[in-house]
């Protein structure tokens, strides 16, 4: 049979796999679902306790836990258009004028360089009905 | 103390599964090598596979641990290296089934059901309408470049490596419960033989050969740790009169003693698993069941209450009955919040 410890560390891997991703993503989307991988991780912990124990108090906890997590997504979502809105980008990096006044800004030399490669964009639609005005414009996907 | 090896198959299983993760995280200018990352993680999954179907008898809730848990870490790491956050978001879904399916190895049917409806429902595919709202014309910069992966990956993998090491620290390989029982019996065994008054007799109780008290607490304890430093340290000071077989029967006794002490110290202090009668919300519905009255399943965890679902609302409109109605508060703020911050304000007309 299976004992707590294994449970325990299936929620400790989902919780460093979320950390990870939390801090070396920079698109604001990828953070926020790392952040809610991090809280699967802490459910878990929660449930396998609550398992063991016999007790349920660990699931009510989780029942608030995701009632938390469905607030914090509503609010997210909020900042996330906004802030798109504001820079044209999800890049989180690009809010780096909300530091102290006199702190340096923190750059990446790796971002700078990136200026250097093309990307290629990605494919739009044409309205439609309307012949696209030019025949690149045309997508095929 | 025994020393633990460096060279484990955990730890090589962290070492690769942090490699994997390393080679896999998008970077554009050094390139990221994804298949190596696939081949590396893949030996990390099955070393990983291997030592669980090692330790553990084989059952069917094995099968069903390895299967929900290899998805659910799967899905996780394609979601943080995932370059396209739609296909990030679908890798999360991924991951929140296969958690549904350990919440329901857990016992926990109704939270199961409220999280798929809740992450997989309604919080991935508001995800993916942001995703079309917010239409990138160009593939993102920041996508394709994660910062600090080298760094990031090492320290999420130590934070991981120290968690399962002091988990297995903590938990003997026998089973948490077996051990209590074992300790209980032995703690009474030595209770029972200050009571006797004769000599022989209390030899035969607690110096039985090889198998006396000493021995055996140190065995039901795991065997190393810092309850048998105790016990050594006990045993130097006074417990030597009971080894060596001393005539002295208040020497034994009270050698007897401070070793029963210490086996009542460790029920007391490390029984936090084990079910308290007057907590709201045990297993069976009446908190006044005494404790071996509980039912138990083969392996001696206490069952969970068949019709989870009414105790859990039973458990919720009784005892945490502001807390839910505050969960419910908070929802309603959070949605005022989330309309008032994504309002377009009106520009003004100057006239």
């Amino acid at each position: 049979m299976l004992d707590l410890k294994i449970y325990l560390i299936l929620g400790a891997i989902l919780f460093c796999i979320g950390l990870i991703g939390f801090v070396s993503r920079r698109n604001m989307i990828t953070m926020f679902l790392s952040a809610e991988l991090m809280l699967q991780g802490v459910a878990i912990n929660f449930l396998a306790f609550s398992r063991f124990r016999g007790n349920l108090q660990g699931q009510s906890f989780v029942l608030f836990i995701l009632s938390v997590a469905a607030c914090e997504a509503a609010i997210a979502l909020a900042l996330i258009v906004i802030l798109y809105r504001a820079k044209n980008s999800l890049d989180v990096s690009k809010w780096q004028d909300l530091r102290e006044e006199d702190l340096e800004p923190n750059e990446d030399p790796e971002i700078l360089l990136l200026d250097t490669f093309q990307i290629e964009p990605m494919p739009t639609l044409p309205v439609a009905g309307h012949r696209p005005a030019k025949e690149e414009d045309a997508s095929h996907v | 103390m025994n020393e633990q090896p460096w060279i484990t198959l955990t730890n090589l299983s962290l070492l690769l599964g942090w490699l994997a993760v390393y080679f896999c995280l998008p970077k554009r200018i050094s390139g990221s090598s994804r298949l190596v990352g696939y081949g590396v993680g893949s030996v990390a999954l099955i070393i990983t596979a291997i030592q669980i179907f090692f330790t553990y008898s084989f059952n069917p809730e094995l099968v069903l641990f390895c299967l929900f848990s290899f998805f659910a870490v799967v899905g996780a790491c394609l979601m943080i290296v995932a370059q396209n956050p739609a296909h990030g978001a679908i890798c999360f879904a991924l991951t929140i089934t296969s958690t549904g399916g350990i919440f329901l190895l857990l016992a926990a049917p109704f939270v199961m059901a409220a999280n798929i409806i809740v992450y997989a429902g309604a919080i991935i595919v508001t995800f993916l309408f942001l995703l079309m709202l917010v239409k990138q014309h160009n593939a993102d910069l920041a996508d394709s470049e994660s910062r600090e992966p080298f760094l990031a990956s090492f320290t999420g993998f130590i934070l991981l490596g120290c968690m399962i090491s002091v988990l297995n620290a903590s938990f003997s390989s026998q089973s948490q419960l077996g051990a209590r029982n074992e300790i209980e019996r032995i703690v009474d065994d030595t209770n029972k033989a200050l009571s006797l008054t004769d000599l022989s007799e209390l030899k035969a109780k607690v110096i039985n050969g090889d198998n006396n008290v000493v021995t055996r607490l140190k065995i039901a304890l795991g065997g190393s740790g810092t309850w048998v430093e105790r016990i050594e340290v006990d045993v130097q000071k006074n417990g030597t009169y009971m080894i060596n077989k001393s005539d002295d029967i208040a020497e034994i006794k009270s050698a007897l003693a401070s070793l029963a002490s210490i086996g009542n110290d460790y029920l007391k202090y490390r029984s936090l698993l084990r079910p308290s009668i007057a907590m709201p919300g045990n297993s069976g519905a009446d908190p006044s069941l005494p404790l071996d009255k509980i039912r138990k399943d083969q392996s001696g965890r206490p069952a969970m209450p068949a019709d989870n679902t009414t105790f859990l609302g039973k458990l919720l409109f009784s005892d945490q009955l502001i807390a839910v109605e505050l969960a419910g508060l908070l929802l309603l703020v959070a949605t005022i919040g989330a309309i008032v911050i994504v309002r377009q304000l009106p520009t003004k007309v100057s006239s």
